[in-house]
This record gives structure tokens, sequence and C-alpha cells, in this order.
């Protein structure tokens, strides 16, 4: 399958031939600030075949500790994907279109959730990273 | 009570003096192509008691409608606030620092929300936004 994604004003589009895998959320505190929200909503994609469409000179990055950063729309502020040693890593789901066909399979680091966040019963959770990590 | 948030980077950094009222979940099409995540959590203020305390220079605002608006961190994309016809009305939870006082008291637009998230609370659900908020 081929999925698309895109930031909110547009400009910036992408896609990513053969689907995502591993899709998570993490609750810590620097993605809920990445995010803006509760949590991240993310999923994992093979560099290879990921590829921008439009929009490349728009995007801004920003890297964090350990090589790990995020790209975003400079116009609009969309986080589109994050990104490892300058590499594309993931997309954000909320910017994917469409059904991507994928569940978050886990929610991770709980222990660090926001006070007001309600944590559903029934997920596969990890106070901290999960295990294969 | 004095509320204070920031972005990601921590170049930008507010405080709210008053409280902190109607927090939503949004799950239009919009918030979450804005976040890049499952769902939006804004929450209303009285917008005389929003100060930002460093880091204005870096915020920009993106208005795609003249009725609204964010402003989000030029350095590392993190959303901030939400404006309305240019004054900001809102701020996003994920960006507080600690706890708000206040937790998410419904969930709207569902009838937008993505097929990958399922709602697992027990907070009321409004297929749009509903008509006394």
């Amino acid at each position: 399958m081929k999925i698309t994604g895109e930031c909110f004003c547009g400009k910036v589009t992408y896609q990513v031939e053969g689907g995502l895998r591993d899709a998570r959320s993490c609750h810590c505190s620097r993605c809920r600030k990445a995010f803006s929200s509760q949590a991240s909503a993310y999923a994992l994609v093979d560099l290879s075949k990921f590829k921008w469409l439009s929009g490349k000179d728009l995007i801004t990055s920003y890297v964090g500790k350990g090589g790990f950063g995020l790209q975003f729309c400079s116009q609009c502020g969309s986080t589109l994907c994050g990104i490892l040693n300058g590499a594309v890593h993931g997309v954000t789901l909320g910017c994917v279109n469409g059904d991507p066909e994928i569940e978050i399979g886990k929610h991770i680091y709980v222990g660090s959730k926001a006070t007001w966040e309600i944590i559903p019963e029934g997920v596969l959770k990890f106070s901290e990273g999960a295990p294969e990590n | 009570m004095t509320i204070k948030g920031g972005c990601l980077c921590n170049k930008v950094c507010y405080e709210i003096t008053g409280p902190l009222f109607n927090v939503d979940n949004c799950h239009c099409s919009m918030c979450r192509r804005q976040h890049g995540a499952a769902f939006a959590t804004f929450a209303q203020f009285n917008p005389s008691d929003f100060n930002w305390t460093s880091g204005e220079e870096f915020v920009k605002v993106f208005d795609p409608s003249p009725a609204g608006g964010w402003c989000f961190c030029s350095e590392c994309g993190s959303t901030l606030a939400g404006t309305d016809k240019g004054k900001i009305t809102m701020i996003t939870l994920g960006s507080v620092e600690g706890d708000p006082g206040i937790k998410p008291q419904s969930h709207i637009f569902v009838g937008s929300k993505a097929e990958w998230h399922d709602i697992c609370d027990n907070l009321p659900q409004f297929e749009e936004r509903p008509t006394n908020a």
C-alpha cells in the first residue's frame, strides 16, 4: 500500500511505499511538548520507502538529545516526522492522509503521563520504554 | 494559581495568572493534522491573564482563517496557543508544566476522529462542537 501525508497548510507532502509499522503512543514529557498533546501518535517507516513529494525547503528540523529530532513545517507548524541521526525514522499519525491501516499497539512511558490524562484500560502499556527498545 | 508552560526547546515560555476552563479533546481533522497526534487538548482562559515570559520573538502565528489560528515555536515546532480573531484565547494542555489543575471534560468533533484511534474513557462525546460550548 502507498501512504501519503501532509502538513496542515498542505505545502509539505510525503509518501511511504509499503505502509507503516510499530505504531506507538509515547507519554513522556518531551513527546507531550513536541506534539503539544497528551501523547505522541507515531509509527516507523523504512527510510528507503519514504519520499518527500513537496515543500522540503519549508521543513525545519529540531534535534534533541541522542540524535533524535523532529521535522515540522515552518509555515503552519505541523510536526510531520521524527528523524534519527539526520534520517527519517517515522511519521506522526496525525499528519497521515486517510486510514493508514494500523493501530497503536503500545503505550510507552505511561509513568510520565500528564496528570490530566486518562489511560485506557486493556491496552499494552509500559511505565518506561518497551522491552524490545 | 499561576500556570506556566513552554515549548519543547524551552525558548518560548508563557504564564497564565488566572484559571483555565472549558478543556476539550478535539478530534477534528484540523487539530489532528496541526498536532500530528490523535487529537488536540485545548484549555480556555481570560485573555488578559496571558503573558509570554520568554522567547516571544520565536513565536510564529499561523492563521488559516480569520476566526482562528495558533502559535508555535519556530525553533522546535511545539504548538503553544490558539487564537481567536488575533487574540490568544487557548493554550495546548500538553505544553503546560506540571498539573494544570483541570482535566478534559469532553470529546468534541468525534464524528471526524481518526480511524486508528479508539476513545476508551467515559467522558461525554459530541459529533461536533456542542451548541452551548
